[in-house]
């Protein structure tokens, strides 16, 4: 199956380039951070098709996976 | 919201004779708040309810209405942390003409802190940032009332959030934001959030109860400022963002919602998210 994924802010440096990516079926969040090279342990927000996530949630063909890093500093 | 104590009708009486014999609005104001004893603020906020602006606020006038500006002296608002945020919206509220302004933080300016925090410079270096933006506010506006209290935001009283309509968390360390959340939510204060790290930034309003907080750092309590750090431009424009959040809540224009704006400075891309 077929997702996109949305990086923003640091997080796009693991990746800069990569939109779509084609995955094995019932992948879950945390799998596709792995085979796309993203370290969960930089990454505070997951929203799957604009929804807010967990790292468990089983991934559909045709979803959208956006990231966010957590941003503290003052 | 309103804290004038003694009768507004009377002393707004008062205040248009005085303007009417002196001439000057501000020389008016003054004579009021001197003669009645009463702080500024409140002296200034009578003058807006005449539909008169204080020179000092007829830029605003405008944009604000006196309406608006009135109901802005009779606000209170706490700023958590007066570093690279706090130094910001501190000097635009105060700009603004919030009438009561209270600044929280515990520590001294230093050399690392002269990049972006805009109360830091040559002199001010071991002064407590509370002193220093106390400086500030009373050489920019001496109708806003200033309470410094230098300690933790864990240390405070409960009475620092006495009357307080609005919270600027401006704090640098995850666990001391997640404390501030829950006072907000123990006195009914919404909070407006900001944060940075490098190129990048976030801005919230966290309504009590909305746990908005939790759900943006989930299990994190380290951000990327860690290995990123904090340029100058960063830190005044999420301030800016900041204080325009604070503003429209302070004249009601805001709707109460769960989001998130993420600011990406280095490819100019905003991108709002409802948690």
């Amino acid at each position: 199956m077929e997702l996109e994924i949305k990086l923003f802010a640091s997080l796009r440096k693991f990746n800069p380039e990569l939109e779509q990516i084609e995955v094995d079926d019932g992948i879950t969040v945390l799998e596709l951070f792995e085979k796309a090279g993203i370290p969960a342990s930089e990454v505070a927000i997951v929203l799957v098709n604009g929804r807010h996530a967990k790292l468990d949630q089983p991934l559909q063909d045709g979803e959208t996976v956006a990231a966010f890093p957590p941003i503290a500093g003052g | 919201m309103p804290k004038i104590t003694k009768n507004e009708e009377h002393l707004s009486h008062i205040l248009e004779q005085l303007i009417e014999t002196t001439g000057e609005v501000e020389i008016a104001i003054e004579t009021l708040a001197v003669d009645q004893g009463i702080p500024k603020r409140v002296a200034e906020a009578l003058a807006c309810g005449l539909d008169v602006f204080p020179k000092r606020y007829m830029a605003n006038a405008g944009t604000l209405g006196s309406e608006g500006q009135k109901r802005l002296l009779q606000s209170k608002v706490l700023v958590a942390g007066l570093g690279g945020l706090g130094g910001h919206v501190v000097e635009q509220l105060v700009r603004c003409g919030v009438g009561e302004l209270v600044g929280v933080d515990a520590d001294n300016f230093d050399e690392t802190n002269l990049n972006r925090q805009l109360y830091s410079d040559i002199n001010s270096i071991g002064l407590s940032k509370t002193e220093a933006a106390r400086k500030r506010v009373a050489k920019i506006n001496d109708a806003v009332e200033f309470y410094p209290l230098t300690r933790k935001l864990e240390d405070l009283e409960s009475n620092a959030y006495d009357g307080v309509d609005l919270i600027f968390d401006c704090l640098d360390t995850i666990p001391s934001r997640l404390h501030l959340q829950d006072m907000g939510e123990r006195y009914s204060i919404p909070l407006i959030h900001g944060a940075i790290g490098g190129w990048f930034g976030q801005v919230a309003v966290v309504w009590p109860g909305s746990k908005l907080l939790s759900n943006i750092y989930g299990t994190k309590r380290e951000g990327i400022e860690k290995i990123v750090g904090n340029p100058p431009f960063t830190p005044a424009f999420i301030a800016t963002l900041m204080v325009s959040e604070g503003i429209k809540l302070l004249l009601g224009k805001k709707k109460r919602e769960n989001t998130v704006l993420f600011a990406d400075l280095l490819n100019n891309q905003w991108q709002y998210i409802t948690l």
